[in-house]
């Protein structure tokens, strides 16, 4: 009790000194009081910091999330160059609040705001968690970094220089919707980042991009270009990293296999070449699948495959080891279930034609 | 002194490679970089492998320092990379006779 007291005092280092000390009392305290804390960011500021100081998923610690709140929670930080310990960083731009001039900071704030909408009104889902939770976005993180990741906690982009164009990540929203994609797989199937399963991660987080995409541009599926980080890359490296319509595309950064004849089997052994046994080069088979059964089905892609996949995702139908054959299985079974006899032949015909189903 | 830094995974997937030859460098930058591989201990200790899984897009790194008969390889991911390890990675990547190669998977 006088630990609570205590605490709730306390600044938002010293609770998160306290909640990773050995004191297992002050633990629980310190912990209570952060969910009690009154600022939103700093929780979750705190939270994310304790998940990465402690290797804990961030869902694990959900029991101090806060009530979930009404629309669009975002904020955006300014690592300022620095590194992993810095995150999030320093706050910049809260929901709501006017553009800051730093176009990294504006990008992911508008990246966010579309993705928001596109999982709201597009897909009927309350942001990553589907409980209202804050999108946080760290940017300008280390120095030249050419990268955008999801933390397990939160987006955090590079400003590039060698890869991608100065500040490119966080202003394409295929990017921003891939990354959030990854939070929303997450909080649903949890697929393992290893292998197929993490080849399934990839694609679905690819869905999330293309169809965030197409969400805000109003395109059909058949007006779509169906490009992941268009317009991103140093010139000589491609018009865009992946091709969902063609993964083999060689004007793409990333060519990759579009059946399962052309399969790549890596192993996953913490070498860098071998890409987590191949999750960014064996996604191109089920995003060709994706991109199949979308234009086949027609219309928007986020009412038609869009909504097929996502409700396979979130159905209970997928765990963390799921392979491109479960979830073959998964997305035909909802199409019968949620669409029309023609929609799911479009779904069984796509996963037929990138020879994951026979 | 040889450094090659392989960077694997991200949102790209794309394979980028850094390397530095010390024989390339004044007394000064040698050193320096002596100090930074000494501080990141890669030469003194058993090969390290990074955690598995990772979060979605984090990099992989592949550090292998060479001195002499001695080489020496250690993987990372972004989420468990040491703060010495990173510094080093910085100094080379930012050192302009670093050779670079950007490949895809």
């Amino acid at each position: 009790m006088s630990h609570i007291a205590c605490c709730s005092v306390a600044p938002p280092d010293l609770l998160a000194r306290l909640a990773e000390g050995d004191d297992p009392e002050l633990r629980e305290a310190a912990l209570a009081t952060i969910a009690a804390s009154a600022s939103m960011r700093t929780q979750r500021a705190i939270i994310g910091r304790l998940a990465r100081e402690l290797d804990r998923d961030p869902m694990s610690l959900a029991f101090v999330t806060p009530p979930p709140a009404h629309g669009l929670q975002q904020t955006v930080y300014d690592v300022g160059h620095l590194g992993r310990s810095a995150l999030p960083g320093k706050r910049v731009r809260g929901a709501g609040d006017p553009p800051s001039g730093d176009e990294a900071v504006d990008g992911a704030y508008e990246t966010t705001e579309a993705t928001y909408n596109f999982l709201k009104d597009g897909l009927g889902r309350d942001s990553i968690d589907d409980k209202g939770m804050e999108l946080i976005s760290s940017v300008h993180y280390s120095a030249k970094f050419d990268n955008a990741f999801w933390q397990g906690a939160q987006m955090v982009y590079g400003d590039g220089g060698r890869i991608f164009k100065q500040n490119s990540l966080p202003k394409c929203l295929s990017v921003t919707a891939h990354e959030n994609g990854h939070g929303v797989v997450q909080h649903t199937v949890g697929l393992i980042y290893s292998k197929q399963p993490g080849a399934l991660n990839e694609a679905i987080a690819d869905a999330f991009g293309a169809s965030a995409t197409q969400y805000a541009k109003k395109q059909t599926a058949a007006d779509a270009d169906w490009l992941i980080g268009e317009d991103t890359l140093m010139p000589p490296l491609g018009k865009a990293l992946r091709s969902m319509k063609n993964p083999g595309d060689p004007d793409v950064a990333s060519p990759q296999p579009a059946k399962m004849s052309e399969y790549r089997d890596l192993p996953d052994d913490g070498d860098p070449r071998n890409d987590n046994g191949g999750v960014h080069i064996n996604s191109g088979i089920p995003n060709k699948a994706f991109y199949l059964a979308a234009t086949t089905i027609g219309g928007n892609t986020w009412e038609g495959a869009g909504k097929i996949w996502y409700r396979a995702l979130t159905s209970g139908l997928l765990s963390p080891t799921s392979d491109f054959k479960a979830a073959a299985d998964a997305t035909v079974k909802v199409a019968k279930q949620i669409g029309s006899a023609s929609d799911a032949e479009a779904v069984e015909a796509a996963w037929k034609e990138v020879e994951v189903l026979s | 002194m040889k450094i090659e830094i392989v960077r694997g995974g991200g949102v790209a997937g794309l394979t980028s490679s850094t390397r530095l030859d010390s024989d390339a460098l004044s007394a000064d930058d040698t050193a320096a970089l002596e100090g930074l591989v000494d501080r990141s201990s890669l030469l003194a200790s058993p090969p390290r492998r990074a955690s598995s899984p990772g979060h979605p897009d984090e990099l992989l790194y592949s550090v292998t320092v060479g001195d002499g008969p001695e080489v020496h390889t250690h993987s990372f991911s972004e989420g468990d990379l040491p703060e010495e390890v990173d510094a080093l990675i910085r100094w080379v990547e930012a050192h302009p006779q670093h050779e670079e190669e950007i490949t895809p998977p």
